[in-house]
């Protein structure tokens, strides 16, 4: 590692950290520092960081190895749990709404599924109204824009 | 990095910094500087000219501009299918396509 | 339902050195690792625990073990149908469309505060008024939104400098409302300087929830929010008193009268008197207290030097006067509502609608900045953008647009791809992703790009702090009990 007070460089060997996992732990401190990545040889990234400001350069590499410490165990974690984490979250995605649990009390009074039951007819009256005679309905009128609901409406005279 | 006035010329690894990166880079870059690259035995030599700045760190910025974009790269190269699959979810509600939970 | 570890003919598969963990990432909070996942559990870790955790060497009858297990940090023992729930829920917004629809009714305004992020004009310029016809094809545009709860925020400017439209819009939303059998919210933010008995009685009839800023006592707030002569402070307290007052005594109305609240805008000045700030707050009677950064926006960008400060200045104000809030809670109650947000996410898996705080940004697909004229912007912070001549986030024009062209405008999907935590390489790997967001606007106007660099991004460092923050606070069992009442359903 050579270095002097505004310039460190630091060789990471690629048989030990993968190109990924230098990359990003460089990327992680380009707050702090410069970062150029170069190839030494066939098994060595040399890193070369430049400090931005009145940061200590020696504390910049300190994060970076941690970094790259951190970052190969993450790297190796998430390799292992990459399809349990996208099968998890494509179930959350696609899953029905559970329905609710029954509490005792849940009952509905008759005077109460009376009023349910006009309610349930008068919806699906006005759902029959709407869908009949049209196909590709556009309910909520969301592909419609406010000209074309207006065209051919007169506009009011400003006084 | 070689200097010539404003100009500033560099190559970079192409196994390390792809040309795609470098391209993202300079688009973000645009505004600031003319920037071009070319390949040259597995390197990429570019050419960064800017008003803004005779001294090197605008250069340098630049590089570590290349090095976010990477990152967003090897990035999308492990999880863009989940990435996929929620901007498409957030899309869709948002157009109504599905049905919504209250 | 435990995950079987694979057995290929008869050798098993080479594991990896940590094949028990399930995906999780950590960061050191208060000397320990704080362990989160993406269904939003967390755990605080010892050292010693940590490192055997991740070479899934803990005692399984251990309590430590335990409550891994139970939050789905063993890959062997993660309970599937419990898990996803939590994360379906935690980002429920995922399932919906637009909420919030913010009008702007006017761009005048007659106050001139130094950090006016809307770039308010001039209180005699009407033709930045907004116009009945556009309010209603606003009111219109919004409703066609598959969110069955609506709302519409009246902002400015000074909303009230166009009270008349403001009140026909309120009527006409109610009839909507009606009609559509929707949930209606309706809401006003105003300094109150216009604010008259006959207007407030319109607005409590109708169910508006009244909001206004608050800065702290009146030698601070009066010094951020200039009024011409006049003290803004003086109109703003005796108008939080009177709505105050009207919801302390409302019984068997016909309407429900909402509690009022306060915004406070740090600022440079602010950041010397959290404490007093806070104080002036209780002293009001006010329960809630939401602590807003300023961002360099709009008119803020251009004063930035002198109005503006560094993450790290504002994380230290932030932690300060948490600090001071949480003690105060011995004697009464206070709460910090950016915390509260947090905190309904980290501890009740409940998306608390905060926009700015979720994967992806509420941009266009959570909220909608509606102009005076009509042009729709992906949220208020892109409207200002708009302002100052760029209309990189103009989505389009309520009277030239439908809602379903608004959601697949270029506009709305390059903010809502840049905000995907999950393409953001800093992002993706923080332990706070679960709770967090970014944000597209602040990344242009700031970084000069939507996705933004995020080891150097203030705002990202500012959040970042705030999290620390909290979860500091959630690992001390007294400071935890408190905050846990804050959001407890």
């Amino acid at each position: 590692m050579k270095h002097s007070k505004d310039e460190i460089l630091l060789k990471s060997d690629l048989r030990k950290y993968s190109l990924d996992d230098i990359r990003y732990a460089a990327y992680s401190v380009t707050d702090e520092a410069h970062v150029e990545l170069k190839k030494s040889n066939l098994k060595t990234i040399e890193i070369s960081f430049k400090r931005k400001g009145k940061v200590s350069l020696k504390n910049t590499v300190k994060r970076f190895t941690d970094e790259l410490k951190n970052e190969k165990i993450r790297a190796d974690i998430f390799k292992n749990n990459a399809e349990l984490r996208e099968h998890l979250i494509l179930k959350a995605l696609s899953s029905e709404e559970k329905p609710q649990p029954q509490t005792d009390d849940a009952g509905l009074t008759p005077e109460q599924e009376k009023e349910l039951d006009e309610l349930i007819s008068q919806v699906e009256e006005e759902i029959k109204k709407e869908s009949s005679g049209r196909k590709n309905a556009d309910p909520l009128g969301i592909n419609q824009t406010w000209e074309e609901k207006n065209a051919g409406k007169r506009k009011k005279s400003k006084k | 990095m070689k200097n010539d006035n404003n100009m500033k010329i560099f190559v970079l690894d192409e196994e390390i910094y792809s040309k795609e990166a470098i391209a993202l880079a300079a688009y973000v870059y645009a505004d600031k500087a003319e920037i071009e690259y070319k390949r040259k035995k597995g390197k990429i030599e570019i050419k960064f000219e800017s008003d803004e700045s005779s001294d090197e760190s605008i250069a340098d910025d630049f590089v570590n501009e290349i090095l976010n974009q990477q990152c967003r790269i090897d990035l999308t190269k492990k999880n863009s299918r989940v990435s996929t699959i929620i901007v498409t979810k957030a899309l869709l509600s948002a157009a109504g396509e599905h049905t919504v939970r209250g | 339902m435990p995950v079987k570890e694979k057995k290929v003919k008869n050798k098993t598969k080479a594991v990896s050195a940590y094949g028990a963990v399930a995906d999780s990432r950590w960061r050191k909070v208060s000397g320990k690792y704080l362990l989160i996942n993406d269904f939003g559990n967390f755990e605080y870790l010892k050292s010693p625990d940590f490192d055997k955790w991740l070479k899934s060497k803990l005692p399984k009858k251990s309590k430590v073990f335990e409550s891994l297990a139970e939050k789905g940090f063993i890959r062997t023992h993660m309970d599937f149908d419990k898990l996803t729930e939590k994360w379906r829920s935690a980002n429920s917004y995922l399932f919906a469309g637009t909420g919030l629809h913010i009008f702007v009714m006017t761009l005048r305004c007659n106050h001139t505060c130094v950090y006016c992020q809307s770039s308010a004009i001039d209180s005699s310029k009407k033709n930045t008024d907004m116009s009945y016809r556009t309010a209603k094809a606003s009111v219109d545009f919004a409703f066609k939104s598959p969110n069955p709860t609506i709302t519409i925020e009246f902002q400015g400017g000074e909303p009230l400098l166009n009270w008349d439209v403001l009140k026909k819009t309120v009527t006409y939303a109610r009839s909507v409302e009606k009609k559509t059998k929707k949930n209606l919210i309706i809401a006003l933010v105003s300094n109150f300087s216009l604010m008259t008995e006959k207007k407030a009685k319109f607005l409590l009839e109708n169910e508006v929830s009244i909001c206004t800023s608050l800065d702290g006592p009146k030698n601070i707030h009066d010094k951020n929010r200039t009024y011409g002569k006049m003290s803004s402070y003086a109109v703003t307290v005796k108008w939080l008193k009177y709505f105050k007052r009207e919801h302390d005594r409302q019984k068997n109305e016909n309407y429900r009268i909402f509690k009022p609240s306060a915004l406070l805008t740090v600022s440079k000045r602010s950041l010397a008197f959290g404490e007093k700030i806070v104080n002036e707050y209780v002293a009001r009677g006010l329960e809630d207290i939401f602590i807003r950064p300023l961002a360099p926006l709009g008119y803020a960008k251009k004063y930035w030097d002198s109005i503006g400060y560094s993450a790290d200045d504002f994380i230290s104000f932030y932690r300060k006067t948490l600090h001071h809030i949480v003690k105060l809670n011995a004697k009464k109650v206070i709460r910090e509502k950016m915390a509260m947000m947090i905190l309904d996410k980290v501890l009740n898996a409940h998306d608390p609608g905060y926009l700015d705080m979720r994967c992806p940004c509420g941009a266009s697909i959570g909220q909608i900045a509606y102009n005076h004229n009509g042009d729709l912007y992906t949220c208020d912070e892109g409207r200002m953008v708009g302002w100052s001549g760029d209309e990189i986030f103009k989505a389009g024009n309520v009277f030239k647009d439908s809602y379903s062209s608004l959601m697949s405008s270029p506009v709305t999907k390059g903010c809502v791809l840049s905000s995907n935590l999950e393409q953001q390489p800093l992002c993706f790997r923080c332990a706070y992703k679960p709770y967090c967001g970014v944000c597209p606007v602040y990344n242009y106007e700031v970084q000069q790009n939507l996705w933004g660099n995020m080891p150097s991004n203030d705002r990202c460092k500012l959040f970042m702090g705030i999290f620390d923050t909290i979860f500091e606070l959630l690992a001390k069992p007294k400071e935890a009990a408190i905050l846990r009442k804050w959001v407890q359903k």
